[in-house]
């Protein structure tokens, strides 16, 4: 981070060598509070996902048990394999990602434009 | 020559998976959630800590930029402001650069296709030297810039459905604008100035039917979009390639020159140049109008947040833009009446008002300008 002087947070100029740090203060009871609150979304997700395998089993547009009993052809087990995959790899990125920004920002503006 | 035509083309474009349209709705609407409720609670508490340690006694800057420095809701939202983009744009198979480009063996050859009896309606210079200033910078975080790479056009199109999250068609703000115009005049013939993906020229040609319209940008792969948006639009504009700072334009040209929020993208000292050559394309009595951001009089907090937030996302000119008096620099390139009008607290009418005593967010500006 260039140009920033005595703040943690709050910026003086561009960014162009690494990612900032921003947060500092943030408690780590706000932070418990949001996982919690995600869980919970997720279980939403999860019992509407089982109430539509029983409504549809009722509707006899899904042998009972389909779900949990399901083979995948070959075809499927390799898509099912790529998009867990994919999963995988959106979230372990954020935690392993390089500190490098993505865009870039040439230094040469500071002495060029930027300094007065 | 007609300028519009009413057979409407499909939108070219990528093929948008279920999972990327649902991540990047998610995207959209924390933006709106950023703007709005966590703005609000960050100035809440500032000024909260504020009145606490200070009372009543006028805020300084300095005092501002220590106390946010140590506001947890200010660090998260400046930690959104940042990283809220580079998701959205560079997040692997759901952002919007990642998903692009990985169409590109099927995009770019369409792109081209779209473009190849385009004619006098778009020109490009790939002999143009691109102004340092906008090559230094990858503006807005798209990563490469938007004049990098084929499909650069295509992502800044993308990229922008959710700049202003809360807006439904991001074609509202020039219709805003072009309210502010003087009245009684035939803007006959018009200029989108650092037109971009042309969705301002081509929404003011729909609309303003017999107006010629034009859009110059310095970069090549937002042209090629923007033709074929006018294209589908059944709308007809002549788009070319210059560096603002000399434009091909005969002298006493258009009726009207529009821009919106370029002056942040420019550094102060190339503008007054940038301002005498628009100046110069004018017709007597033509227009240039455009919107800017500002600073909030006398908000010192307002102003910390938004010099802080223009560094975070890549603004690097955004901090002398919004200090900087147009009006004024208009009237020394020439111009016979330059003023600066204030377009009002809380303009995204969708966004919740902060609370009494927080600044509004922003201040944007007219600068409406008379050859």
């Amino acid at each position: 981070m260039s140009r920033q002087d005595s703040f943690k947070t709050v910026h003086n100029g561009p960014i162009t060598d690494k990612e900032p740090e921003l947060l500092h203060d943030l408690s780590l009871d706000r932070i418990m509070s949001a996982v919690v609150a995600l869980a919970g979304e997720l279980y939403v997700v999860r019992d509407r996902v089982k109430v539509l395998e029983a409504e549809l089993e009722k509707a006899d547009s899904l042998a009972p048990g389909a779900v949990e009993n399901h083979e995948d052809t070959e075809e499927e087990a390799t898509l099912r394999a790529a998009d867990a995959q994919a999963f995988a790899n959106r979230f372990w990125t954020q935690l392993t990602m390089s500190d490098r920004p993505v865009s870039q920002i040439d230094p040469r503006i500071i002495s060029k434009y930027l300094d007065e | 020559m007609p300028t519009i035509q009413n057979n409407k083309l499909p939108e070219f474009g990528a093929k948008q998976s279920r999972d990327y349209i649902s991540y990047q709705e998610f995207i959209r609407c924390s933006y709106v959630n950023v703007y709005s409720k966590m703005a609000e609670r960050a100035y809440q508490s500032h000024f909260a800590t504020r009145n606490a340690r200070h009372g009543n006694k006028p805020e300084s800057r300095e005092i501002a930029a220590r106390l946010l420095d140590s506001n947890p809701i200010f660090q998260l939202k400046s930690w959104c402001i940042r990283n809220l983009r580079r998701l959205k744009y560079s997040q692997p198979d759901l952002g919007i650069y990642t998903m692009i480009n990985g169409q590109s063996d099927e995009l770019v050859p369409k792109l081209e296709s779209l473009i190849a009896d385009a004619g006098d309606d778009l020109l490009l210079n790939p002999d143009l030297e691109i102004p340092d200033y906008y090559r230094w910078v990858d503006f807005h975080q798209q990563p490469n810039g938007v004049w990098r790479g084929d499909l650069a056009g295509l992502i800044y199109d993308y990229g922008r459905r959710t700049t202003n999250p809360a807006a439904k068609d991001p074609n509202q703000v020039y219709r805003m604008m072009w309210k502010h115009l003087p009245k009684n005049r035939d803007y006959k013939r018009v200029l989108d100035w650092g037109t971009g993906h042309g969705g301002g020229i081509i929404t003011w040609v729909r609309e303003n039917l017999g107006s010629e319209g034009y859009g110059v940008d310095v970069a090549a792969p937002c042209l090629k979009l923007a033709h074929v948006r006018a294209r589908e639009a059944g709308v007809r504009v002549k788009f070319s390639q210059q560096d603002i700072a000399n434009m091909s334009y005969e002298t006493d040209h258009f009726d009207m020159v529009f821009h919106m929020f370029m002056f942040h993208e420019l550094p102060q000292q190339v503008t007054p140049q940038l301002l005498e050559e628009v100046r110069r394309v004018l017709k007597p009595g033509g227009v240039f109008i455009g919107m800017e951001l500002s600073l909030i009089p006398e908000q010192p907090s307002q102003h910390v947040v938004q010099f802080s937030e223009g560094w975070l996302n890549n603004e690097p000119y955004m901090p002398a833009c919004v200090e900087a008096n147009y009006a004024d620099m208009g009237l020394k390139a020439g111009f016979s009446r330059s003023v600066s009008i204030p377009a009002g607290r809380n303009q995204e009418k969708n966004l919740a008002p902060v609370s009494k005593e927080a600044p509004p967010m922003s201040l944007w500006n007219y600068y409406i300008m008379e050859k």
